[in-house]
């Protein structure tokens, strides 16, 4: 019980890092811990260890605001502007071609049974993959509390719905989603982000799968 | 429970990336939610439309700007149709309407602020939030201002109606010069209207149906039936059925024709117009590109010669012709030195022209003897050519010595008779301002527009404003030549650009760029301290910005379309969907900016002029309509017989149809209930006034009342420029053509083209660069339109054709989903992605004609190398066809050459596609308006590449 509480704020700690990661670009503070080895030891797995490292080595390269532009005129390249190199978004890699394709429609009625809706509704994409990211943070929030205050049962239901969110949503296209960045990108931070969240999602569903299978 | 995989996350570590990364609340999702509730009318719609919420908008894809009834759901466009409450489009759409979806959610949407960071054009930006975009405008704009004053900023506000705001915006900040797209197209087209009656689009009576005041009192809806219709119709360089930008006229001579009406379509190359005339007893003219003065002056001296001008209406109506015709009659007995010949004579035009004397006359004749019918010309042709004034004069000449002006199936201009709009709200008012300058070490006052970079400087009568010389005036500053500031020296320092994209067609493109990246050699800053791009996609222009503010696309935001139809009517836009990202309305991009300028010390904004004002997008467009219609109660039938003939009209329709109304006899106004949007909204978002004919005291808005063949607005310009120096225009012209001005001719005038083979002086030219180019617009596409990949699958004229290699796109399938059992196959439209085979994709084509193309070996989908007279080379696939003439390539405007990734799949395309106006020579500016010679541009090919396995 304890082992799945830890894990579980463990899990929402790197949801919630890896929300901010693709929502936005990120700050000299940021880097200065990524470049200090802040998530040295996040995991074993290889993908996620490399993607560590190369954020990191990245991070140490920014030096000035000169630099720090350039990294954030990638993201934009990346997921912002222009016909974005790599759309953040899961329509895209179901088949849609447009904004608000129709994973935006279905995500948003996952987040309405949670009692949720996107702040900018109708405004931002529901699909955004950063969205997604934050409602799997949202779970294991809700998870940990129900897990501290009436143990298991509850939390129960809200790692069953983590497990089908990650099987209909993010699972099937987030590593699609970082196999393009990898194809797209030369900026290690991007690169080495994109392995971080490969090997993550992968650990990830496997965990909940197994956690589902009790 | 059993986790074997345990510790592949590590609680510490995490712990400590996310106190790393911050927060820990929702910030992209909230608890607080606040779907839109159904209330009892949206119920009732709901249960109707199964869930679809219905509004009334109009469309911007094109400039036509067709009433549309947008279907959403979830929030998200689903359906478009056209609305039928619109007179202009009346319920119809063409095939683009319908694709605006692919816009407002296309990929290249810009969602955010975003700022600069490599050099100009490079691209490379990054994403700031609006506080920190407005900061830094403000912050340049207010250093700008103290240094050099208002007047070094240009506005330029694109193509659409919707942009008063930026009107108010930029004439409140201070600068005197507010431009529009249309002041790079098509100025020569309305000289014509605007000397003879000060007016300025003459099209054919074709809007139907219409409302029209019956015998009885009863006002009636009438159709192509009830109502008389052209019998001929001459477009001239005009290809409505592809320029959708007058929407009834495509429906509307088809319907002429099948009713008798005679197509006449002078263009050298068949476009679509020209081949629906013909399929239908019309006839093409395949004109020498440029000489259309030459065919009408030949058409009009025919008339005069044979009698045919209705001299009853001249007497009545018309005023100077009598100067006019003997400045015409002059030339008569004169021979031209080039070809030995009369001027004007039906042999001299042939010889000219290259068509037959046959044909000439035949043309002449049907129109000295039928009656009504129109001639209109356009941007094919006329309206983008340096000697363009000469066929628009005798255009407009002809349509009125024959009485076809404002008769029933004759010519109209919309422009004189589409309802008054703007008002106080386009911040007008401001130019008035007073300024002090100090002048040659003295302090001078006088009035903000005083201050005018053309019309005070080098164009005198620059009433369009002169975008096409931009690029010269930026790099090397203004001087004062007229008025209270003669001899005031400033320098252009900051651009905002909405909407537009004038570095692909702003004139010729090089110099743009050039400008752009010019810098100061003293400080290594650039010359144009602040470029600010506003818009809802990348376009090329975007990627030379410094910052880029992203703004609501057509439905997203709020507007009042009055084009250009014959009688009254008005067009409510609103949104029908919310703005994507943090895009913004155009009265919420005036208020930031100008709260921002305030917050930094600038004292000429008031903050009661913008953001406390303008509290709401509806209390800006309400106060546009306040001079809404504005058309006089005149004409046969009498809009409104209850009320005073001759006063000018204000309100809604059915208030002045009821009588409820307030008369000012002393101003001779009649005030009916204001219109509003509330109004529209109730109204299906439209409101319609009635029609009439004859409505000369209303079209015609020269101070003398007549139609004007000696032209006082002309009169008054060479006032002004009496004592100064001689226009920069008249320097060219010298230059350009020979001819000498010393002021503006103000009644009949004549000059030979530029870049001709019909001019002598430009035999060397025609020699070495024997081919004429010549462009128009696809499916009357805008810069921004290609970024949708579906106008790629519908070839056009013969410069839109499916000649690619292969690449990968999205595009949009019908895809069928079973079918219920009536006759219609159930189906949805979807975006897929499909790899397109070589030749299966519009793209930019060249047309050449069959003998051109054996002389050089070229074959359909072979890329030749074309070099222009000023020795700049494009490369451009070729499609080998009948319906151009020899000597003659056109290329399509804007589809070429396309550099900006936000542009779609025509970017895949641009090693192999031209930008045209890359071959516009940038110092050739018309005389009067400054207006580039699009057209003007003599051309060799240079390489012919055959298509290989590596370029397929
Ligand atoms: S003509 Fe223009 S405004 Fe009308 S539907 Fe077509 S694209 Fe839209």
């Amino acid at each position: 019980m304890n082992e799945l509480l830890e894990m579980t704020e463990a899990r929402m700690h790197v949801y919630n890092m890896l929300r901010n990661i693709f929502a936005n670009e990120p700050t000299m503070k940021v880097l200065k811990s990524l470049s200090n080895g802040v998530l040295k030891d996040l995991s074993e797995n290889e993908d996620v260890k490399e993607g560590v490292e190369k954020m990191a080595e990245a991070s140490r390269e920014i030096k000035n605001t000169r630099d720090l532009d350039e990294l954030h005129a990638e993201f934009a390249r990346l997921f912002l502007m222009g016909k974005m190199a790599v759309p953040p978004y899961e329509s895209l890699y179901k088949g849609g071609k447009t904004l608000m394709g129709d994973a935006a429609v279905a995500v948003r009625k996952e987040y309405l049974e949670e009692g949720l809706q996107v702040e900018k509704l109708y405004q931002e994409p529901d699909d955004h993959i950063a969205t997604e990211f934050e409602f799997m943070f949202f779970l294991c929030k809700k998870t940990v509390a129900a897990l501290k205050k009436s143990g298991e049962k509850k939390a129960g239901a809200f790692l069953a719905k983590q497990r089908d969110f990650m099987e209909t949503h993010l699972g099937n296209w987030a590593p699609q989603f970082c196999d393009k960045i990898l194809d797209s990108t030369n900026s290690d931070f991007y690169r080495g982000a994109a392995l971080l969240t490969k090997g993550f999602i992968e650990e990830d569903s496997r965990f909940l799968k197994e956690a589902g299978e009790k | 429970m059993k986790i074997s995989r345990r510790n592949f996350v590590k609680l510490s570590a995490a712990t400590a990336a996310a106190a790393a990364f911050g927060a820990q609340s929702l910030s992209a999702l909230t608890d607080k939610v606040n779907l839109d509730l159904q209330s009892g009318e949206e119920q009732e719609l709901e249960d109707k439309f199964s869930g679809y919420d219905v509004k009334y908008t109009y469309d911007s894809y094109c400039p036509s700007e067709c009433g549309l009834e947008v279907w959403t759901k979830d929030g998200k466009v689903e359906k478009i149709y056209g609305n039928y409450a619109d007179p202009y489009n009346h319920g119809k759409m063409c095939g683009k309407g319908p694709l605006g979806a692919g816009l407002a959610y296309s990929l290249g949407r810009i969602k955010y602020p975003m700022m600069r960071v490599g050099a100009r054009g490079e691209g490379k930006f990054k994403r700031v939030s609006w506080d920190e975009a407005l900061d830094h405008i403000a912050t340049k704009i207010v250093d700008i201002k103290k240094k050099h004053g208002g007047e070094s900023i240009i506005v330029d506000t694109g193509d659409m109606t919707d942009t008063p705001p930026y009107y108010r915006m930029g004439r409140g900040m201070g600068a005197p010069h507010i431009t529009e797209h249309g002041s790079i197209c098509d100025t020569p087209r309305r000289f014509g209207p605007r000397v003879f009656i000060d007016g300025k689009r003459w099209e054919p009576d074709l809007m139907r149906p219409t409302l029209v005041r019956q015998s009885d009192g009863s006002l009636k809806e009438m159709g192509y039936d009830d109502l008389p219709l052209p019998k001929y119709i001459m477009y001239v360089g005009w290809n409505p059925f592809t320029a959708t930008r007058i929407h009834y006229e495509s429906r509307g001579t088809v319907t002429a024709q099948i009713k008798g009406c005679k197509v006449i379509v002078v263009d050298p190359a068949m476009c679509t117009t020209a081949a629906q005339a013909t399929a239908n007893g019309g006839m093409w003219v395949p004109i020498l590109p440029g000489t259309d003065n030459h065919f009408l002056a030949a058409i009009l001296r025919h008339i005069l010669e044979k009698g045919y001008e209705d001299k009853a209406f001249i007497d009545e109506y018309c005023t100077g012709v009598e100067e006019f015709t003997s400045a015409f009659k002059s030339y008569w007995d004169k021979t031209d030195s080039s070809n030995g010949m009369k001027y004007f004579t039906m042999e001299w035009a042939a010889d000219k022209t290259t068509l037959s004397k046959d044909k000439i006359v035949e043309i002449a004749e049907i129109i000295g003897t039928t009656k009504p019918g129109a001639i209109c010309w356009g941007m094919n042709g006329v309206g983008h050519r340096y000697a363009g004034y000469i066929a628009s004069m005798l255009g407009t000449a002809i349509n009125v010595v024959m009485g076809n002006f404002e008769a029933p199936g004759g010519t109209i201009d919309c422009n004189q008779v589409r309802i008054s709009k703007g008002g106080n709200a386009g911040g007008g008012f401001f130019n008035g301002r007073e300024v002090t300058r100090t002048v040659n070490g003295k302090p001078v006052t006088g009035k903000q527009k005083e201050l005018h970079m053309d019309e005070m400087s080098d164009w005198p009568a620059g009433w369009y404003d002169v975008v096409g010389d931009h690029p010269r005036r930026i790099l090397e500053g203004i001087e004062i030549k007229y008025g209270p500031f003669k001899g005031y020296k400033y320098p252009i320092k900051a651009r905002f650009e909405i909407g537009g994209n004038t570095v692909i067609t702003g004139s010729a493109t090089w110099k743009w760029q050039e400008m752009y990246a010019a810098r100061d050699p003293e400080t290594g800053e650039y010359k144009l301290e602040l470029a600010v791009s506003i818009d809802s996609l990348l376009l090329e222009n975007a990627l030379y910005a410094d910052v880029i503010l992203p703004a609501a696309h057509y439905f997203e935001r709020y507007g009042i379309a009055d084009i250009y139809p014959s009688a009254p009517v008005a067009v409510m836009r609103e949104p029908v969907i919310k703005p994507l990202g943090e895009s913004k309305t155009q009265v919420e991009i005036m208020n930031a900016i100008t709260k921002a300028l305030y917050e930094h010390g600038d004292t000429d904004i008031d903050p009661n002029e913008f953001w406390l004002k303008y509290t709401h997008d509806d209390i800006f467009w309400n106060e546009v309509m306040e001079p809404t219609p504005g058309v006089k109660n005149v004409g046969e039938p009498l809009p409104y017989p209850n009320l005073p003939e001759g006063y000018k009209l204000l309100g809604t329709p059915d208030s002045l149809e009821a009588g409820r109304v307030t008369i000012d006899d002393e101003k001779k106004v009649i005030h009916g209930e204001p219109i509003t949007m509330d109004w529209l909204r109730k109204n299906q978002g439209v409101a319609v006034w009635p029609m009439a004919w004859r409505r000369y005291k209303q079209a015609v808005k020269t101070g003398s009342g007549k139609i004007e063949f000696v032209w006082s607005k002309l009169e008054e310009e060479n006032e002004k420029i009496k004592g100064g120096p001689r226009p920069y225009g008249f320097e060219l012209l010298e230059k350009y053509t020979g001819d000498v001005w010393d002021e503006y001719p103000t009644t009949f005038f004549w000059y030979e083209p530029p870049y001709n083979p019909a001019n002598p002086t430009y035999a060397a030219t025609t020699e070495k660069y024997p081919f004429q180019v010549i462009t128009a617009r696809v499916h009357q596409g805008m810069t921004a339109t290609y970024a949708n990949p579906q106008q790629g699958e519908t070839p056009c004229d013969s410069t839109w054709w499916p000649l690619n290699r292969e690449f990968e796109a999205e595009v949009a399938e019908w895809v069928t989903v079973g079918n219920d059992g009536s006759e219609m196959p159930k189906g949805e439209i979807k975006v897929v992605n499909k790899r397109f085979r070589r030749g299966t994709y519009c793209v930019a084509t060249c047309s050449m004609n069959p003998d051109d193309a054996k002389a050089y070996g070229v074959v359909t989908g072979d890329v030749v190398t074309i070099e222009n007279m000023l020795g700049k080379t494009q490369k451009n696939v070729v499609l080998v066809t009948h319906t151009i003439r020899p000597g003659v390539l056109k290329l399509p405007f804007g589809a070429g050459g396309r550099f900006s990734p936000g542009v779609g799949t025509t970017y895949q395309q641009r090693d192999y596609t031209a930008n045209v106006n890359e071959f516009v020579d940038p110092n050739l500016l018309t005389p009067i308006f400054g207006f580039p010679g699009y057209l003007d541009i003599q051309a060799r090919i240079v390489a012919v590449e055959k298509p290989t396995f590596a370029t397929i």
